[in-house]
């Protein structure tokens, strides 16, 4: 039942998780912001993908070029005019209900303009693959894993080691002290946002491109995401990528065993479980964070 | 006593003969609306069924997720448990519909109480998702469960299922019981507990009050109350199955509904639902996506700039009226 091919597959597909998740992880981490709507937003991306590819018939890959600044576009003001106000009102609620009601109108508004039928966009290499440990692996999956782990390396080093990233943390930190040192935290809210909707763009294009999307297939994503978010750390843009393929794994490891039919209530069922031993969790998870920061001041110190 | 009389001194939310005034209106109400259905067309009375279904499950919601500030997107739990208990008793027991009726709001009571005691360890937004992941979970579940018959779902015999007059008066009942939940818990101590936990969690424990106890009841009241609103559903629709019973539609038409009529309110939710049921997804019944952008965006601008919905926004206004009539007297 559980063979090297199972756990390659899962691997795979725990790899597009993580990317989803490391969009939802970055505004959660650095705004508290609960992104209901992050899997409207990949469904966006696919569809803004669908239409460059139908008009310029270019590579949905390649289209990125076009989608990333369209949804980052996009989604800059819906930080700075909806989300941040709300935010800085210091509830919960409000901005949880904003996310909502975005993420219904975008659903809404998507099969509006292109129907509620599935579609996926075609790409030579999207069922092209080849054998590997006993699975076959796709060319599509394998791009999604490097687009994934680079993106994931990407975001942590630029968190870290950049001035662009101690902005970011210090606004995540502390935005009022933040805002005294002359940092314009509604830009870097705005910015992270627009960031966070071009990776779940990102996202989107690589699910249309190796499997199928539909206006209303983002809430499953985002609850997987959410899953992912939560095992690696809420805010911990590495723990994206190890609790990502964690999930994969749960996933297709319960596929084989209880049935296909399984796999979804698998990780939800893990998901319930992880949020009640969470408590439990958390001092493993602070002990490793911990031990990063201080290899991290370590090697910047030197 | 106590809480009360100390909360009430400090002027917190205690409108002076509130209390009075929504049990008549609910009184008036459900007899206007009751004496009314005898000259619906058949249309009409089908119509108003599903608006009564609504307003209860918008209520029931906004019990938990207004007055309790827990955000839940699993109540559409409750609407599929009910709709399947309520047709599997009438299916495989022929007990009579209020034994199955009664069956249901057990198994919602259930649900709620298991739901809650996984769920309420978690604070927050985290119990928002995870509310969400219980939906979803239960969704998946029943595709698969070989025992409600999977996605083809079941149907109940249809000698056994009421008239649909009779079936108004159940979804009248269950519109005023939830209405009324509403009202006990808005004016009671247990109710001021509860929303001064949903207002500041720390304080109402470090003050004695269970914020998981508090929470947990007002769940399973929910529970009981939507799991019976998907019950009167089954029967209207006859058939259930998992991906119209367990939808998360459900749950997004309670949030909508509760927050455009005024969260935590008493008569928010109840406004709300006419409005939306009525003024939108009725009008727009050929555009439904028309329908659900335009209450996604009020969701939008109301939460930005009227948080307390219609009925926070009136008592805003009457605020400022009496304010300036006030200031004009003095003058």
């Amino acid at each position: 039942m559980i063979n090297t091919g199972v756990i390659v597959t899962g691997l795979l597909s725990g790899a597009l998780y993580a990317l989803v998740a490391l969009g939802l992880s970055l505004v959660f981490g650095v705004m508290r912001l609960v992104n209901l709507a992050h899997g409207e937003l990949m469904m966006l991306g696919a569809y803004v993908a669908l239409l460059v590819v139908g008009w310029t018939g270019m590579d949905p890959l390649l289209s990125l070029v076009i989608v990333v600044p369209v949804i980052g576009l996009l989604a800059y003001p819906l930080q700075r005019y909806v989300f941040t106000g709300l935010l800085r009102r210091g509830q919960e609620e409000p901005p949880l209900v904003a996310a909502f009601g975005v993420s219904l109108a975008l659903a809404a508004a998507l099969s509006l303009v292109f129907g509620g039928t599935t579609q996926s966009l075609n790409a030579p290499y999207a069922s092209t693959g080849f054998a590997f440990l006993g699975t076959t692996v796709r060319v599509s999956s394998l791009i999604t894993l490097v687009i994934a782990v680079v993106l994931i390396f990407a975001t942590h080093f630029v968190i870290r080691r950049t001035r662009a990233g101690s902005t970011l943390r210090a606004a995540a930190a502390d935005p009022a002290t933040a805002a005294t040192m002359g940092i314009n935290v509604n830009r870097v809210y705005g910015l992270t946002f627009a960031v966070a909707a071009a990776f779940a763009a990102i996202a989107g294009v690589l699910v249309g491109i190796g499997y199928s999307f539909s206006p209303t297939g983002g809430t499953a994503y985002v609850l997987i995401g959410f899953t992912v978010v939560v095992l690696g750390g809420t805010g911990n843009v590495l723990g994206t990528l190890v609790g990502g393929l964690v999930i994969g794994l749960v996933q297709s490891i319960g596929g084989a065993v209880f049935g296909g039919e399984y796999r979804d209530l698998v990780v939800y069922v893990t998901f319930l479980l992880i949020l009640t031993v969470r408590p439990f969790l958390r001092p493993l998870q602070a002990r490793l964070s911990a031990r990063r920061t201080a290899a991290l001041s370590t090697g910047s110190a030197s | 006593m106590t809480d009360t009389a100390t909360i009430s001194t400090l002027g917190i939310r205690r409108p002076g003969n509130g209390r009075a005034i929504s049990w008549i209106s609910l009184a008036v109400l459900a007899v206007g609306v009751g004496g009314l259905s005898f000259t619906f067309s058949g249309y009409t009375l089908d119509l108003t069924t599903t608006l009564l279904l609504y307003v209860a499950g918008a209520s029931a919601w906004n019990l938990i997720s207004g007055m309790g500030g827990q955000f839940s997107l699993a109540h559409s739990v409750f609407v599929g448990a009910g709709s399947y208990a309520v047709v599997m008793v009438l299916r495989d027991l022929g007990w009579p519909v209020l034994a199955a009726l009664a069956v249901a709001m057990v198994i919602g009571g259930l649900i709620a109480l298991v739901l809650g005691a996984i769920l309420f360890r978690l604070r927050g937004v985290l119990f928002t998702i995870g509310s969400l992941a219980a939906g979803m979970a239960a969704l998946a579940w029943m595709t698969t469960w070989a025992f409600t018959g999977g996605t083809a779902g079941i149907s109940a015999p249809i000698r056994l299922i009421p008239k649909p007059t009779e079936l108004f008066f159940y979804a009248l009942g269950v519109a005023v019981a939830a209405i009324a939940a509403a009202i006990l818990i808005y004016y009671s101590r247990f109710g001021l507990r509860l929303m001064a936990v949903r207002d500041d969690e720390e304080v109402a424990d470090s003050l004695g009050v269970s914020p998981f106890g508090s929470k947990l009841v007002t769940m399973v009241i929910s529970g009981v109350l939507t799991a019976l609103v998907g019950a009167v559903f089954a029967l209207q629709r006859i058939s259930v199955e998992p991906f119209s019973a367990f939808s998360l539609n459900w749950t997004i038409s309670f949030v909508v509904m509760a927050i455009i009529g005024g969260l935590g309110s008493v008569w928010g939710p109840p406004l709300g639902a006419v409005l939306i049921y009525y003024g939108l997804t009725v009008q727009l019944q050929d555009l439904p996506n028309v329908g659900v952008i335009i209450s996604g965006v009020l969701m939008v601008i109301l939460i930005k700039f009227l948080p307390d919905g219609i009925v926070g926004g009136v008592r805003l206004l009457g605020a400022r009226l009496s304010a300036a009539r006030g200031a004009r007297i003095h003058r």
